[in-house]
């Protein structure tokens, strides 16, 4: 990166970029219909886009790691925390920590079977976790019958769906707690990239495989960790959904998968790998269920929602998700951008 | 390129030898296993209704799969296949009346509504430059909402005659289905003949490369995406015929199942790597599959855990050669 003049560079860098898309989204909504961009109603909008913020957080791991890294499974790993912190609470506090531990293991160890797959036997990312997801949805559904048991507990509705209310002079502000629990994460994870051994391996890996494992990165095994990470975050996500919706269904998992890569790819982190912040993907997902939300506030059918949201993918894809392509020779294959 | 160079003195072995080393081998190998399956749990496999029956079913498919694996070919990915031809049997079906004329004008319009439908990928793709993971994804609710918009609930209208004609003969010997399968085949063949197939080759295995040498590369990825609306079509219309109705959601099973049965076929999702008829043989084995699924009579709440297996089950045979390939590098 060379060094630009500060004017120039808030319209380049596309983090700054994606955060300016979604004042843009509040203020088209706020003229459609008075009160979208109220500061609750921003909070709600925010509170619905952590999960997919939270797949795209995943997403972004493998992404960066490289090799054409891309996770597809991230839906079904959603429904696998979902049903699992269910079964487990059956609506007891008391349960919690086991919960915790049991989703955050079970979704760690489900994207190590996408890693191992893609590291070792050497099959395509795209297919082995769309493969992988197919037979981990179909497991839930063989196991629960179709009939997922148990609930969210008192204390997963108030994380997963309440917040912290305090009063500010004569307002009421509420706070939703996930966004709390993003705002934690994002820092653990900016830091992580940032600052840690381990962040620029990950970073290491995806931009030169090769010359990360001359300098003697077991990069095979640092690739499998990231499809690791994917669905333990995953899995995460689905837990605290399962605290906003309270009652476990076996659907909540679908239509995740690919709105987490375009996230990501609204937010600017390159497909093929090395390069991107978590920030950006953090913007993406806020961008992606601000768009959502105003397509409902308008009250367009199911097929006018389709056709202007895939235009409006496109428009923003178009805007800024391509690399300065000045010539044909930077369009290398399909996940380079 | 993988075709096998025929010697006039090379033997039955010799050509078993060049095939072995094929990008499909392993998926022709997995293919007689299938058969000699099905064959065993269904004795009537090779009788002349068996096999028309099931070539109705997998027409349609065969012919995405071949519109996936060009579009593969050169590099690129299309996940909007599955809601094009949806689009398509809506639109066919809300025009089609009862006279010849009309079907045949119907056919012709749908065959230039599919090309146009790749091109617009193929614009997005090849001159924007976008991820055609993303950009196809984004064409794919469009496709779907204009699906939607035509037709909100399955219906529309396919004259007996027509949908008939797919359950018939040519010639009392050939399964229309079948028929409709040779004439993309026939299309197929004409297109390698063409120096658009190299070029495909060349910008799918190496973009810069083929940059450097000439070629414009965007264009033969939007041709790519072109021709392989041709192949989309004739899909779109193998669907309408059997199932007779438009239908908004009646293709989406086919976007993964034509990426899945590419890959099975043994074509690099990298590009450039694999032919076409692996992409027939592909999608042969998961029709298959999908039929021994219904006949070992499992139940339907475990059939896409079921195809996701044996999905898993085939890649990680396709990819016992590579890593033959790459303990022999080491």
């Amino acid at each position: 990166m060379n060094a630009k003049s500060g004017f120039k560079k808030i319209f380049t860098d596309k983090v700054i970029v994606s955060f300016i898309i979604v004042v843009v989204l509040f203020i088209i909504g706020e003229i459609a219909v008075p009160g979208f961009a109220a500061f609750n109603h921003i909070m709600t909008v925010l509170q619905t886009s952590f999960f997919l913020g939270m797949l795209s957080l995943g997403q972004t791991v493998v992404v960066i790691s490289g090799k054409e890294g891309i996770d597809l499974s991230v839906g079904p790993m959603l429904t696998v925390g979902v049903i699992t912190s269910s079964a487990i609470l059956m609506g007891k506090d008391s349960n919690f920590a086991l919960a915790l531990v049991v989703v955050l293991a079970l979704g760690f160890t489900l994207g190590l079977v996408n890693g191992a797959g893609i590291s070792f036997l050497g099959i395509a990312p795209l297919i082995m976790t769309l493969a992988w997801g197919i037979v981990v949805e179909g497991s839930l559904l063989f196991i629960t019958n179709g009939f997922p048991p148990g609930k969210a507990s008192p204390l997963l509705e108030l994380l997963g769906g309440g917040s912290l209310k305090f009063n500010l002079g004569s307002y009421l502000v509420e706070i939703p707690w996930v966004i709390i629990i993003w705002i934690v994460i994002t820092l653990i994870v900016l830091y992580v990239f940032k600052r840690t051994t381990l962040g620029r391996i990950f970073y290491g890996i995806g931009t030169n495989d090769r010359a990360a494992n001359l300098l003697g990165i077991r990069t095979k095994q640092f690739r499998m960790l990231s499809y690791g990470f994917s669905g333990m975050f995953s899995a995460f996500s689905g837990m605290l959904l399962l605290g906003y919706v309270t009652n476990p269904n076996l659907n909540l998992g679908i239509n995740y998968g690919l709105p987490s890569i375009a996230a990501i790819v609204i937010g600017g982190i390159s497909l093929a790998g090395g390069a991107g912040s978590y920030l950006g993907a953090v913007a993406g997902a806020i961008i992606l269920s601000t768009l959502a939300s105003i397509l409902v506030t308008f009250q367009f059918g199911e097929s006018g929602r389709q056709i202007i949201f895939g235009f409006v993918l496109l428009i923003l894809l178009v805007l800024y998700a391509r690399k300065n392509l000045s010539r044909d020779t930077k369009q290398i294959n399909y996940f380079k951008s | 390129m993988d075709r096998v160079v025929k010697n006039r003195t090379s033997s039955f072995i010799d050509l078993l030898k060049n095939y072995s080393k094929d990008s499909s081998f392993p998926a022709f190998i997995v293919l007689v296993l299938l058969v000699a399956i099905n064959a065993s749990l269904q004795p009537t496999f090779f009788s002349y209704d068996s096999i028309k029956s099931n070539f109705m079913t997998f027409t349609p498919l065969i012919l995405i799969s071949m519109a996936q694996g060009i579009i593969i070919l050169s590099g690129n990915l299309d996940l909007s296949v599955g809601a094009g031809m949806s689009l398509l049997t809506c639109v066919m079906a809300s025009l089609l009346t009862d006279s010849i004329t009309s079907v045949i004008l119907v056919v012709l319009l749908g065959i230039a509504v599919s090309v146009a439908l790749g091109a617009f990928n193929g614009v997005f793709a090849g001159h924007v430059g976008l991820p055609p993971l993303i950009s196809t994804f984004a064409t794919n609710a469009i496709f779907f909402g204009l699906a939607m918009t035509i037709m909100p609930l399955p219906g529309g209208y396919v004259p007996k005659f027509f949908y008939r004609w797919y359950r018939g003969d040519i010639l009392k010997v050939i399964p229309v289905p079948i028929f409709i399968l040779l004439i993309g085949i026939g299309v197929w063949v004409i297109i390698k003949r063409t120096a658009v197939y190299r070029y495909i080759y060349a910008v799918g295995g190496n973009a810069e490369g083929a940059y450097s040498s000439g070629i414009k590369v965007s264009n033969v990825k939007l041709m790519a995406y072109v021709l392989a609306g041709i192949f989309a079509a004739l899909a779109g219309i193998c669907l309408l015929l059997s199932t007779a109705i438009g239908d908004p959601r009646a293709g989406l099973s086919y976007t993964l199942n034509s990426v899945a049965a590419v890959v099975i076929g043994g074509i690099s999702l990298k590009g450039g790597k694999g032919s076409i008829g692996g992409a027939i043989v592909g999608a042969i084995i998961l029709g298959l599959l999908i039929n021994i699924i219904f006949f070992a009579q499992v139940s339907s709440l475990y059939q896409g855990f079921a195809r996701g297996l044996i999905i898993v089950i085939s890649l990680s045979l396709a990819a016992i050669p590579k890593l033959r390939e790459e303990s022999r590098k080491i």
